[in-house]
């Protein structure tokens, strides 16, 4: 099931969408481009389809007819092994955000949305939860075996120094998004080390000029004052 | 001087007359009782004053023989008293002066040594007056004295009652004063604090959530209406925020929902160029929606204010929104040398700084930056700028600095988000050319 998701991303869906025309729409769309997809539209379906089925991947809509898709989130996260979640809502000022968010949802996709950017939001959310459960991480042809701590283009071994292996670790656990200055700093000094102010900086030169020697297809983008973001190139 | 229209300096005021009244009223009502007033013959005190004058004046001269020194009180006692007599006796010696002594000494020197004191009343002419006896230890030995004619006025009593009590009178005082001083000092207190405490309580009322209330039950008597009506108040605030919070949320799905349905049957339109002019419109709407649906909440309710990181904020929002900028090929940096705290709604302030950095991207001109100074934070960008002239209308909602821009509504609500905060925004130009828009925090929100 893990090489199965990690090679061609196919995943298997439970979308919970009261409105039909949307919902079928959404199962047609996910199930091209994702894998097998279910629909519910109550939060009773909902319950009754998680009980009998494992699912990677829970898309959410708030607002059904029987209650707040909210709710569902408790009984999901308890669920080994655990669906991603996303929910999906036309409340989508800061606030219901940031409670959606501390109510255990991955991701948050305000309507009308773009059907590639929910699609986007699922591959990501997908590859966080395998990033934090696997212990093998794929960015572009990179591979990063987080147990043996080895590095490989591909099939070919990339030898890192231990600050470096560290970096890249975090970088690549969080891929496609900005990992701030500290928690690198963190990650690759001990306290006694002393830190110069670009020393991180320098690191990241050294490691971005290594990846590049070994033809590796990913890139390292600098945010200035704020991190780093790994990303396939 | 005009008087503080305050409660507990008034009523420590009328406390402090009614105990200064008190001091006096009950002082010479204490008096009085202590002694008799009613017929001053009857009163025993004057010739007890009498007798101690006398007491203190017997002595011996050289001789040893029993003699009365001559005194400025005794002196004084024979001129204003006409009636004033008296004997002291000592075994068979005596001293005696004044006029008329009534012959007492016979039937009192049967009780001589046994006596202690004693008052009777003898008739000269048509008057009554009052005599006395008492055994005295003076300085020539035990004697007996013997008076009479002595009385005193109301006003002497009184002066002679105080003498004789002054321990009394002064524990009195003592406590009316200690009444007077508790009176000014304590009062204000008494009445102050609950006010203090539910103003403090009030105080802590910051909008949100809602549901916060004054303590009423724990105030109070007096307070508790006040309390009260204040809370009700708060409960038709909560009920008004919360029915246009359901009002914005049942908008926000009425409007978003059909706009979902539209943008998805777009899919199935067949010209691609009529396609993508469609679904850049139904963006276009769902992007005026959400800022109008925004704007709406941010100007229907109270800001939940907490000390706000400004510089973890920026980090926040440009690490956000970086991999959107570094996939429109535009880069993000933040300036944040130091740390910089404000008093704020983060909620709104990062909805603000993303409306700024999204913005700024779009116009951006391959480098975004943020930073933060003390009390603000500036976004600069390379791109055309915005022209002086349409500085102040790009404020305005739907105002748009030309074409590609977006919706023309995120400088509003920067703008109504900086007003909410006492602070403003202003447009200005980046040193290499393009916009630089500044977030400008009042001094009062600045938190040093």
């Amino acid at each position: 099931m893990r090489e199965r998701r990690i090679k061609g991303l196919i995943m298997r869906v439970l979308v919970i969408e009261d409105d039909p025309e949307l919902g079928a729409w959404l199962r047609a769309t996910l199930t091209q481009a994702l894998g097998p997809c279910d629909l519910v539209t109550s939060l009773e379906d909902a319950r009754a389809a998680i009980a009998v089925a494992a699912f990677d991947l829970v898309v959410i809509d708030r607002q059904l007819p029987d209650g707040e898709g909210m709710s569902l989130l408790a009984e999901l996260r308890v669920l080994r092994p655990q669906p991603g979640t996303i929910l999906l809502t036309a409340l989508d000022d800061p606030e219901e955000i940031a409670n959606a968010l501390d109510g255990g949802a991955d991701d948050y996709v305000g309507k009308p949305f773009e059907p590639a950017e929910l699609i986007a939001r699922m591959r990501a959310v997908l590859r966080r939860l395998s990033a934090a459960r696997d212990t093998v991480i794929r960015v572009g042809n990179l591979r990063f075996d987080s147990v043996q701590r080895s590095v490989h283009r591909d099939d070919t071994p990339i030898v890192l120094p231990r600050r470096e292996l560290a970096l890249l670790e975090l970088l690549a656990r969080r891929a496609g998004r900005v990992v701030l200055r500290e928690a690198l700093e963190g990650a690759v000094y001990c306290f006694d080390d002393d830190i110069q102010s670009n020393a991180l900086d320098s690191h990241v030169s050294r490691l971005r000029r290594r990846l590049r020697e070994a033809d590796c297809e990913v890139v390292i983008r600098s945010v200035r004052g704020v991190g780093y973001m790994l990303s396939a190139s | 001087m005009r008087l503080p229209r305050s409660i507990t300096f008034r009523a420590s005021v009328a406390v402090a007359c009614l105990t200064a009244v008190l001091l006096v009223g009950v002082t010479v009502l204490l008096i009085s009782v202590l002694v008799t007033i009613g017929d001053p013959d009857k009163s025993p005190e004057g010739s007890k004053y009498a007798a101690r004058i006398l007491r203190d004046a017997v002595d011996r001269d050289a001789d040893g023989r029993l003699i009365l020194k001559a005194s400025k009180a005794l002196a004084a006692l024979e001129a204003d008293r006409p009636f004033f007599w008296y004997v002291v006796r000592a075994g068979d010696e005596a001293v005696s002066g004044g006029p008329a002594q009534p012959p007492a000494g016979a039937w009192l020197q049967g009780w001589a040594g046994r006596i202690d004191h004693a008052q009777f009343e003898y008739v000269v002419g048509e008057r009554r007056l009052l005599g006395y006896a008492a055994s005295e230890e003076t300085r020539a030995g035990p004697v007996m004295i013997e008076l009479g004619g002595v009385t005193f006025s109301l006003v002497e009593e009184l002066l002679f009652g105080f003498g004789h009590n002054t321990p009394l009178i002064v524990a009195y005082g003592v406590f009316l004063l200690l009444v007077m001083i508790a009176a000014v000092w304590a009062i204000p207190r008494l009445i102050a604090r609950p006010v203090h405490a539910m103003a403090g309580a009030a105080e802590a009322i910051d909008g949100l959530p809602a549901g916060r209330r004054l303590p009423a039950a724990q105030a109070p008597a007096e307070l508790r209406p006040l309390a009260g009506a204040f809370n009700r108040a708060l409960e038709r605030i909560d009920a008004a925020a919360q029915a246009q919070r359901t009002f914005l949320s049942n908008a926000a799905h009425e409007l978003r929902t059909p706009l979902t349905r539209m943008r998805m049957r777009l899919e199935r339109v067949r010209d691609v160029g009529l396609r993508a002019e469609l679904i850049a419109d139904v963006q276009r709407l769902s992007g005026i929606v959400a800022t109008l649906l925004h704007l709406a909440r941010l100007s229907g309710q109270p800001l939940a204010r907490a000390r706000v990181d400004l510089v973890a904020l920026a980090r926040m929002v440009v690490a956000e929104q970086a991999p959107a900028a570094l996939a429109a090929d535009t880069e993000l940096a933040l300036e944040a040398p130091r740390p910089v705290i404000v008093t704020g709604s983060e909620m709104a302030l990062r909805l603000a700084l993303t409306n700024l950095v999204e913005n700024a991207v779009r116009h951006g001109g391959g480098l975004v930056t943020v930073s933060v100074a003390h009390g603000e934070i500036a976004v600069t960008d390379r791109g055309a700028g915005v022209p002086e002239a349409l500085r102040a209308e790009v404020m305005k909602p739907f105002a748009r600095a030309g074409a590609g821009a977006g919706a023309g509504l995120g400088l509003a609500i920067v703008a109504q988000v900086m007003a909410l905060h006492g602070g403003t925004v202003t447009i200005g130009e980046a040193e290499e050319g393009g916009a630089r828009v500044s977030l400008l925090f009042p001094k009062e929100a600045s938190v040093p």
